[in-house]
């Protein structure tokens, strides 16, 4: 059975061991909210008043700061994150976390869990940046 | 319509995208510190990838997800096929997956009446072009706008109109497709899932729309925990093309319901690169790409120009590693300046396997002893000689240079005058 193959091969392979040692150091933010706005504009996402004028409405557990991600667990219809052209996420301000470590601590993931990052994107053709690949070419954030 | 006669613009492209990803480096105080972790959890799980490897698999299964093993590329493409007919499916949507690159799967379904449609935008062009991706992060890099509108037969060569066109011709091809086949990023040993990091949420479309999924990963894409994940997850992007996180990094733990995820884990000679204690490390690679970006022999000369799948420092070792004969000169195509070893997010001793692995050609392959080089040495032992030469060679057409210097570079102008023919105007008057 290919299985056992590859296990064994594995097993025989390892010709040293490494031990981990691992820091999970992380920068905390003066202010997590506006650092989290900040990037979640740079990655081409807007804020908005209200979910008014979007295709679909997604719940995030929370922010990340470092990079304006969205932690979105679980949603019944998977299509529903790239399908559909306009998405607006609704978020507490008051659940923003530092970075992606600090994100690993509280992600709760049922049975698929994606970190959303404004709208779909691409730059193969030459470099440049084009907003709305093949997910959302909208992604506003309600921040309550 | 711009000329093509600046043959230095890849190198501006790929160094503009080292820049990109300097800035962002910058932006991270700790960056060091995570280059120092991520290397470490790395190099931890694949010496003790068994383990690993066993958890992960007893963690998925028990979320429903269907484990596949394979050996080699031949059993990984014939496991691809039986899952595909067992659910009758005759059309797939691909999103990137260098593995599938490795293991030729598209040419392999293809020829037995499947129909694959690669969704990532630079890959779908390159596939249109009937080309291979020349970058495993940018496989269209090597291409203009103006090529790129001939390829879709457009007459703007606008990238927001162009992407516009993709989009609404693949959207047709998601819709209609009956399998979704995506690579892996990375599979969390103690969560039993994977994940999918992508710009463009082809992997997400495709997999939400089919009704099965079809994940391929090699061993060596595990790592232990979902706190280990968090630390690749802020290094990928950055470390790839300057972005703090990919627009859609997804966690597939189950299937949905009425739907199937299929993961085939395969090996294919990386248990072979394990056995080598010098070139372990090449395994901890996580496929970002910059050292493509930052090596200066990979810049002038495109992906095209290396005869392995994952082309530049990375693509040298792990070609070389798997098959000194076949893909050993690769480790040559490099000045040994550690640029690569330098932004590497997970520390791979890049310049240094480059020159075991050529210690290790030397050995697997006898010196070169035919006329062309017998004839060489006589030139360079002879200044008259030499000056003849040089001055043939000068006036020499593009086409006696075209084998050597690549068939996908273009070939500079030569020099009206020698440089000693200039010194000595300039010095001798």
């Amino acid at each position: 059975m290919s299985r056992d193959k590859i296990l064994k091969s594995v097993k025989k392979s390892i010709s040293f061991r490494v031990e981990k040692n691992v820091n999970y150091s992380f920068t905390k933010f003066d202010n997590k909210l506006e650092k989290f706005i900040e990037n979640f504009k740079l990655a081409g996402g807007e804020t908005v008043e209200s979910p008014e004028g979007f295709d679909v409405v997604l719940n995030a557990q929370f922010g990340v700061a470092e990079n304006g991600a969205c932690f979105i667990n679980s949603v019944k219809e998977r299509k529903l994150y790239t399908f559909y052209s306009s998405i607006v996420i609704k978020l507490d301000k008051n659940r923003i976390v530092n970075t992606m470590e600090e994100a690993m601590q509280i992600a709760k993931i049922d049975d698929f869990a994606m970190f959303l990052c404004g709208p779909s994107k691409t730059a193969d053709i030459e470099q440049s940046l084009v907003i709305g690949a093949h997910g959302a070419k909208r992604v506003g954030i309600v921040l309550e | 319509m711009r000329l093509f006669n600046d043959t230095d613009w890849l190198n501006r492209a790929l160094w503009y995208v080292r820049k990109k990803r300097d800035a962002a480096a910058k932006s991270v105080p700790e960056w060091e510190e995570l280059r120092k972790a991520a290397s470490n959890i790395k190099a931890h799980t694949i010496t003790h990838l068994d383990r690993y490897l066993e958890e992960f698999e007893k963690n998925a299964l028990k979320n429903g997800i269907k484990v596949h093993w394979a050996i080699d590329a031949k059993e990984h493409n014939r496991i691809v096929e039986s899952i595909l007919q067992k659910f009758g499916a005759k059309k797939i949507v691909k999103s990137k997956s260098m593995l599938t690159e490795e293991c030729e799967l598209n040419p392999y379904l293809e020829n037995r009446g499947y129909e694959v449609i690669d969704t990532d935008l630079g890959e779908r062009i390159v596939q249109l072009a009937k080309q291979k991706p020349s970058h495993i992060v940018l496989p269209a890099i090597h291409l203009k706008k103006e090529q790129v509108a001939e390829i879709f037969k457009q007459n703007s060569s606008d990238p927001t109109y162009l992407t516009g066109v993709a989009r609404e011709q693949l959207r047709k091809h998601f819709e209609s497709a009956d399998a979704a086949i995506t690579g892996v990023n990375f599979a969390i040993a103690n969560e039993g899932a994977f994940v999918v990091c992508t710009n463009e949420g082809n992997a997400d479309l495709g997999t939400s729309l089919a009704k099965v999924h079809i994940a391929v990963m090699g061993i060596e894409k595990i790592v232990p925990t979902l706190q280990d994940l968090g630390v690749f997850l802020r290094l990928l992007a950055r470390s790839a093309t300057g972005q703090a996180i990919t627009t859609y990094s997804s966690i597939f733990k189950k299937p949905s319901e009425g739907k199937e995820i299929h993961l085939i884990i395969v090996d294919n000679g990386r248990s072979k690169i394990l056995s080598e204690t010098k070139f372990t490390n090449a395994l901890k690679c996580i496929r970002c790409g910059a050292c493509m970006n930052t090596c200066p022999v990979f810049r002038r000369s495109g992906g095209h120009e290396y005869n392995y799948v994952i082309p530049g420092p990375i693509g040298s070792c792990l070609g070389a590693a798997r098959d000194i004969k076949k893909h050993g000169k690769m480790a040559f195509a490099s000045t040994l300046c550690g640029s690569c070893d330098n932004v590497c997010p997970v520390k791979i001793d890049l310049h240094e396997q480059l020159l075991a692995l050529r210690g290790k050609y030397k050995e697997a392959v006898s010196e070169r002893k035919d006329k062309f080089y017998k004839l060489a040495f006589v030139i360079l032992k002879y200044p008259l000689l030499y000056k003849a030469a040089t001055k043939i060679l000068q006036f020499m057409p593009h086409s006696f240079y075209k084998k050597a210097w690549g068939s996908s570079r273009t070939v500079p102008k030569a020099a009206k005058k020698s440089f000693s023919e200039i010194y000595k105007e300039r010095i001798e008057g």
